[in-house]
């Protein structure tokens, strides 16, 4: 190998991106697992907690760690919205009406934002200065969201494992009707998790940033929509824990491969990563689809 | 002759023993009942029969041929036909084409035009002719049961599994569909197994023979009357330890 | 055969007829009724097995996409046999799209709803990624075909091609599509899928093979994406972009027709069509760049209030009369 260098260094970045992929697929599989709805539209909300440390930024100088708190507050707040006006009526209804609703709410958020900002391209510069580590140079922003990733993952799980709504979602989890049985209120573990599944997710959106600074856009979704369905499916549809896991090791891949696969002459790396991501995807769900870090 | 035959069907799901290896026979034309409470292992039993599940252990042969590992499509043509205990009507479909899309993919194998015309034959027979129109979603619960015979009747089977089929019913149509039942038996030579899960009166006036489940194993089984007033029997729906 | 089921289709030769007497006799709506007619034939092709069968393809693009290159690579190679490149271009666009929609079908078919709907994204994304990744068929440059098309064809035979056949064809492969379906409905395969789509489990035990009509219902569908993206694409714009022919935009265009109309319905594709391409053309022209903007939330009161579409209201409405036989 030329550039064992060049790959641990970029390995290393993949780990820091990929705690973040994790928290922004914890809420899609947070949302899967308690009410077997596939958020199709999960990469608007990414968008909009990207604004939101946007112009938190920009307009009152806020940096990104302090808007951290205020999209979550946002994206909960939309989620009860959205679950009251939408989701509710659609719970028992067919996957062909959840997946198209969730779709269209995708679509929906993008073109208000795209009313509202425009089209265009923006972005900050947030800078603390670079952490330099033999062959490894990484801005301290991007250690900071990898910190901030880890704090959340686990506060969650505290909250998950220790508290009673915690415990009542996981219940719902594991066994719907169970649930009902032992006298949960169904109805308000639905609101809550869908509530904080999109919390989590325009949470994701604000760390992101911290990669991808000039990347702001309202179209920016889709793609981390795609990016998490095979993040989720990795991890087990419907496991947020495995989902963090997941996000880790496909950070991990996601950069491990684009190294590699650029050193191959006459193919697009980035293009080819994605494919490989998009194969590895159909082999798990064919052989696994509980997922390689789910259980049966 | 010997229809049905279960040697040593054993289904375990995880840690649990559904079913723990069962022998079994039906003949051609006989009437005979499986009773059980909740939980002893006859819907797992149904399942395995119709394809639903495979065995871990054991074999299924039907009609002479082993289909233990058949899919659950391949085996209605060799004449099997079920109902579920919650039935299953297909909703938007009208009652009409329900029944007919039991004609058209069991053993009786129509084309869609005799398929619809047999259809409305069963409905006739069943009594639930002038509801041939409506979506089966919007039945009551009663009527749906009602469509679902009609419809695992349509398929022609040379053996029917009923699942719970005579519960909550009026007395008058227990009568008639046990008429029914009879009819089939005596003219087509029709086996008729019946699942239920207490020993209500219709069973006992019904079946010939009669097996009792309990936790996955055969319990008990035998002539209806001898069945009835056997003691371990007695024992399982007084809720006592057995044995 | 038995003709008489087949009347619903007197509705719909109707609706063709005047939408071609105005697109022939009015000054400048023949290009408009293109445009509506390539989302009929969208929507009629993708209710083949969306609304036939209810499973989400997210990734039924690709087939447009499959067929899209098809016509591209056969003009592209068997140009110098003149103009039979063109159905040399559409055969190989239907084999293309049916070996794909094989492969596709026989894995992501075993999958179910949610998970058979992400399958398919991954197989649209992933092939766009691998055309795009080892520099297939031009890669992310695409195939531009106009000047190779002008120099072997001529520059009139060229513009006939883009103008007129192309359009032509798109309205044929569009009622192709709604003969094929109601075929379907008239068959045994109709009432297969009828049953698997409220409940694939008891169809199994009430004796359907379903992976067997799912398979069927979805290379059907495949096919007839590949000849839609060989003439309303390749043949009328003479260029392929990959992020244009497997853009999941179209997908949800698809979704939204079908839906609108009424899924599984055999003229609600039609109505879907042309309500929808008519919505997208007059709003582009009043509203430029928020046509998405309104129909969004058209689609979610669709799903949440109205989930049988206009053409399955339409019929519960004339259940008994007379008229029920020619609305289907």
């Amino acid at each position: 190998m030329v550039v064992p260098e060049h790959l641990v260094s970029n390995l290393f970045y993949g780990a820091l991106l990929g705690s973040v992929y994790g928290v922004a697929t914890m809420g899609l599989s947070l949302i899967f697992g308690v009410l077997r709805i596939v958020n199709v539209g999960h990469g608007a909300f990414i968008m909009l907690g990207a604004f939101t440390a946007f112009w938190m930024f920009t307009l009152y100088s806020v940096i990104p760690i302090l808007s951290i708190p205020i999209a979550l507050i946002f994206g909960l707040a939309l989620g009860f919205v959205i679950f009251y006006s939408t989701i509710k009526r659609l719970i028992d209804a067919p996957e062909l009406s959840t997946l198209l609703a969730t779709f269209a709410i995708g679509i929906f958020i993008e073109e208000v934002a795209k009313f509202v900002w425009g089209s265009d391209y923006v972005g900050f510069s947030w800078n603390i200065g670079t952490l330099y580590l033999g062959p490894i140079t990484v801005p301290y922003t991007k250690l900071l969201a990898f910190v901030c990733s880890a704090a959340i993952a686990g506060l969650l799980y505290i909250w998950f494992t220790r508290t009673k709504l915690g415990t009542a979602i996981r219940a719902v989890v594991e066994d719907r009707e169970g649930a009902m049985v032992c006298g949960i209120n169904v109805g308000r573990i639905y609101s809550v998790s869908f509530a904080i599944g999109i919390g989590l997710t325009v949470l994701s959106g604000v760390l992101v940033t911290l990669f991808v600074p000039v990347g702001i856009n309202v179209y920016m979704g889709p793609d981390y929509t795609l990016k998490g369905f095979v993040i989720a499916v990795l991890g087990g549809l419907g496991s947020p824990w495995g989902a963090f896991i997941a996000g880790f090791l496909f950070g991990l891949f996601e950069n491990g491969s684009y190294t590699i696969l650029g050193m191959i002459p006459g193919v697009e790396p980035f293009a080819l990563t994605r494919f490989v991501a998009f194969v590895f995807l159909l082999i798990i769900l064919l052989l696994k689809p509980t997922g390689l870090l789910g259980g049966e | 002759m010997t229809l049905l035959k279960l040697e040593k069907v054993t289904k375990r799901f995880g840690g649990l023993t559904a079913v723990d290896s069962v022998d079994l026979e039906v003949e051609e034309g006989e009437a005979i009942g499986i009773v059980g409470p909740n939980g002893s292992g006859k819907t797992t039993l149904y399942n395995i029969i119709s394809g639903v599940y495979i065995p871990d252990e054991g074999r299924v042969i039907f009609d002479g041929k082993d289909i233990t590992t058949l899919p659950p499509h391949a085996r209605t043509p060799l004449g099997l036909a079920r109902t579920f205990q919650i039935p299953r009507p297909f909703g938007s479909a009208t009652v009409r084409e329900n029944v007919a899309i039991g004609a058209m993919f069991g053993r009786a194998s129509m084309d869609v035009e005799e398929a619809l015309k047999e259809a409305d034959e069963y409905l006739k027979l069943i009594g639930i002719h002038q509801l041939r129109d409506k979506e089966a979603r919007l039945l009551t619960p009663l009527e749906k049961r009602f469509m679902e015979l009609a419809r695992a009747l349509a398929m022609r089977p040379k053996m029917l599994l009923l699942d719970e089929v005579m519960a909550g019913m009026h007395p008058s149509d227990i009568d008639k569909i046990i008429e029914i039942l009879q009819k089939i038996r005596r003219d087509e030579h029709v086996a008729v197994v019946s699942m239920v899960e207490h020993l209500m009166h219709a069973i006992t006036r019904f079946a010939e023979r009669v097996v009792v489940m309990h936790q996955g194993k055969k319990l008990v089984e035998g002539e209806t009357a001898k069945v009835l007033n056997d003691p371990r029997v007695i024992e399982v729906y007084l809720g006592k330890k057995v044995m | 055969m038995n003709l008489r089921a087949y009347k619903p289709l007197i509705p719909m030769m109707a609706v063709y007829a005047i939408l071609i007497a105005i697109a022939l006799s009015v000054e400048g709506m023949w290009q408009p009724v293109a445009y509506f007619m390539f989302y009929i034939a969208l929507g009629q092709a993708f209710n083949i097995f969306l609304g036939l069968t209810g499973y989400v393809d997210f990734g039924y693009v690709a087939f447009l996409g499959l067929g899209a290159y098809g016509m591209g690579i056969a003009i592209q190679n068997f140009s110098h046999l003149g103009v039979i490149a063109i159905p040399i271009g559409i055969v190989l666009a239907v084999m293309m799209s049916v070996l794909l929609s094989l492969a596709v079908g026989a894995v992501a078919l075993r999958l179910r709803g949610a998970y058979f709907a992400i399958a398919t994204i991954g197989v649209n994304e992933g092939f766009r990624y691998l055309v795009e990744g080892v520099r297939l068929w031009g890669g992310t440059e695409g195939m531009i075909l106009s000047g190779f098309m002008r120099k072997t064809f001529g520059r009139e035979m060229t513009n006939f091609f883009s103008t007129f056949l192309a359009d032509v064809l798109v309205i044929i492969v569009a009622f192709s599509a709604a003969v094929a379906t109601i075929a379907i409905l008239n068959r045994k395969m109709g009432y297969a899928l009828l049953a698997l789509r409220e409940d694939e489990d008891a169809a199994k035990v009430m004796g359907i093979n379903v992976t067997k009509y799912k398979i069927m219902a979805f290379i059907t569908s495949a096919g007839f994406a590949g000849l839609i993206g060989a003439t309303a694409w390749t043949l009328k714009l003479t260029y392929i972009f990959p992020e244009d022919v497997f853009n999941i935009h179209y997908t949800v265009e698809a979704i939204v027709i079908v839906m609108l109309g009424g899924a599984g319905t055999l003229l609600g594709p039609m109505i879907g069509g042309l309500i929808y391409g008519l919505m997208k053309y007059y709003l582009s022209v009043t509203f430029p760049g928020i046509q998405l903007l309104i129909l969004a939330p058209i689609l979610i009161a669709i799903v949440v209030a109205f989930p049988d579409g206009l053409m399955g209201y339409i019929k519960k409405k004339t259940r008994n009369s007379p008229l029920s036989e020619y609305l289907r």
